[in-house]
């Protein structure tokens, strides 16, 4: 058996609430990884995680130290258990693992002590990386390799340009926009189109009423003949989102930025202390919207919702890390121009006349 | 679908993802543990079923060279106690990126200090990342299982070679620090051979006995 320490020491910004949400025994199973939290177990409580595992680790918020079986060691010789009991002083306990010796007493083992660096853990195998938490184990195939890749990818950045994560942060932003210009365009137009050519659906909608058949069989035929895409307007939007929940957890594990400053934030992990940031982003969604709409036909609840929905996102963004504050906001300014010029062809495309018979009737015209 | 439509729906999906990330993803559950909750952490009783079956069945070869009646040191932890707590000389491991302390006593580590991490804690604020909280009593000790007895290496007195520690510099070769147990009066040792890369936090053990 073999010591695992009775916990490790916070050195972060608030250690009280570091060992209260992170202070964790980790074990990695054949399949998954197994977690007791200290905060969880009453003083004196015993637990017993049972084997067999690959790895046994304990962790706080950045920093973790690991007992790993080798690569190229013999599988029989994994972990049989971790049992760990409570201290009486809070979030202290003592943790020992299991493990066979050989007969002539021989063991190998390969410890990790350290900042929890993606790449580094990755590198030590037996999915070590999988100590770093993604919330639920469903998200856990997308999350944590998109995750990974946009932490390799922000590291390579700043090591390549030498700039500091701030303005890597900046630049990432700047650069998620461009790659999705063009879809971002295709799904603007494809959106025009489809409200170009509503009149007549509403034409087919009233005609087949009765004759669900006939009614789809119209329809795919005026979205072929429009060349519309029903969907082309709604699929490019969700891209940002699972980059925004990734950077979320590359935030709030991930060791190259913590305590990192940038300009007067003193930690981009850390929620902005003087709340710019979040009224920043919240000010790139109402201006975004803003543009929107002065380029669309009125519309009560599209106002309401220009007012209501920077205001809910500055205050849920509020305690999230400034750098995912600051990357959000980034990407919404440098959406500024693409928006700008996708209004102006909606002013025009609001111009051309109206397909279908009724729009074609007086005072059916749609104003610009 | 109108613009405006379309737009309620792009707002909707995006509260539903923020709210997703606020309720539905908490910091992780810990899983509940599926084993015995009450298994005592005297010595010879800290086993999964897997580790007792096979030290019932098939023991290690140790076992033949220990033997609680004529080694003394085969006894619970609290009798090992004597004068070895005193020695408390700790050597120093020194890597361009740590600096690890190990104790003469039960060869624990005392010290994990990450030297390009500075604490933001305000009682240390400055300093480097410090791991080992203070009075750690069993940061990788070893208790081994021989038959019914457990031989405790938590409190005995390790003669750690090189005497100075090591210092590992950027790009040099991996260094070794051996801990040696032996027993008085008898051929029973323990060896700890721990492997030090510079610029690696990955140490390798090798033990023996």
């Amino acid at each position: 058996m073999m010591g695992l320490g009775p916990g490790l020491q916070s050195n972060a910004w608030d250690p009280e609430n570091d060992y209260r949400s992170n202070l964790t025994y980790s074990a990695m199973g054949l399949e998954d990884v197994t977690s007791q939290k200290v905060e969880d177990l009453e003083p004196g409580e015993r637990v017993t995680l049972d084997g067999p595992f690959d790895w046994v680790a304990v962790r706080t918020k950045y920093f973790l130290t690991a007992v790993v079986l080798p690569v190229d060691a013999d599988e029989e010789g994994r972990f049989g258990g971790l049992m760990i009991r409570s201290l009486p002083e809070r979030y202290r306990a003592q943790a020992v693992a299991s493990f066979p010796l050989s007969r002539e007493g021989d063991f190998q083992r390969t410890i990790y002590i350290g900042p929890q660096d993606y790449g580094r853990l990755k590198a030590v195998g037996r999915d070590l990386d999988k100590v770093l938490p993604f919330g639920y184990k469903w998200l856990e195939p997308v999350l944590r390799p998109l995750a990974g890749a946009i932490t390799t990818l922000l590291v390579w950045m700043h090591n390549f340009l030498g700039l500091g994560y701030g303005w890597i942060l900046i630049i990432f932003g700047i650069g998620i926009r461009v790659v999705l210009f063009p879809l971002y365009q295709k799904s603007m137009r494809s959106q025009m189109a489809t409200m170009r050519v509503q009149p007549l659906m509403k034409e087919i909608q009233e005609k087949h009423k009765n004759d669900p058949q006939k009614l789809q069989q119209e329809m795919m035929k005026l979205y072929r003949e429009h060349k519309v895409n029903p969907l082309g307007g709604c699929l490019p939007m969700l891209l940002p989102f699972p980059i925004l929940i990734a950077l979320f957890f590359v935030f709030r594990d991930t060791i190259e930025f913590r305590g990192v400053p940038f300009l007067w934030l003193p930690d981009l992990s850390q929620p902005d202390p003087l709340y710019i940031i979040p009224v920043l982003m919240g000010a790139s969604i109402f201006l975004l919207q803003w543009i929107t709409m002065k380029s669309s036909p009125p519309n009560p609840q599209m106002k309401m919702m220009m007012y209501v929905m920077p205001v809910m996102m500055v205050v849920l963004f509020l305690r999230f890390a400034a750098g995912l504050n600051l990357y959000y906001a980034t990407m919404n300014l440098a959406s500024l121009p693409q928006q700008l010029y996708i209004a102006k062809e909606r002013k025009a495309a609001a111009k051309a006349p109206p397909l279908g018979k009724k729009a074609e009737e007086p005072g059916r015209k749609s104003k610009t | 679908m109108g613009q405006e439509k379309r737009l309620i729906l792009a707002v909707v999906l995006m509260l539903g993802v923020v709210a997703l990330v606020n309720v539905l993803f908490p910091p992780q559950r810990p899983a509940e543990p599926t084993g015995e909750q009450d298994a005592e952490f005297a010595p010879a009783e800290v086993t999964s079923p897997a580790m007792e079956e096979e030290a019932a069945t098939e023991p290690p070869q140790i076992s033949a060279v220990v033997d609680s009646a004529t080694v003394p040191g085969l006894v619970p932890a609290e009798e090992v106690v004597s004068d070895e707590l005193s020695l408390e000389d700790t050597v120093w491991v020194t890597s361009p990126i740590y600096r690890l302390g190990f104790a003469q006593r039960g060869g624990r580590l005392v010290s994990a200090e990450m030297v390009r991490f500075e604490s933001l804690a305000e009682e240390s604020k400055g300093q480097s990342v410090q791991l080992v909280p203070s009075g750690a009593e069993n940061f990788f000790t070893h208790q081994w299982l021989v038959g019914d007895d457990t031989l405790d290496l938590r409190r005995v007195h390790f003669d750690i070679q090189p005497r100075d520690g090591l210092s590992l510099a950027s790009g040099g070769q991996p260094q070794v620090l051996r801990l040696v147990y032996s027993y008085p009066g008898t051929q029973f040792r323990v060896e700890l051979d721990y492997t030090f890369k510079p610029d690696s936090y990955v140490v390798d053990l090798a033990a023996g006995g």
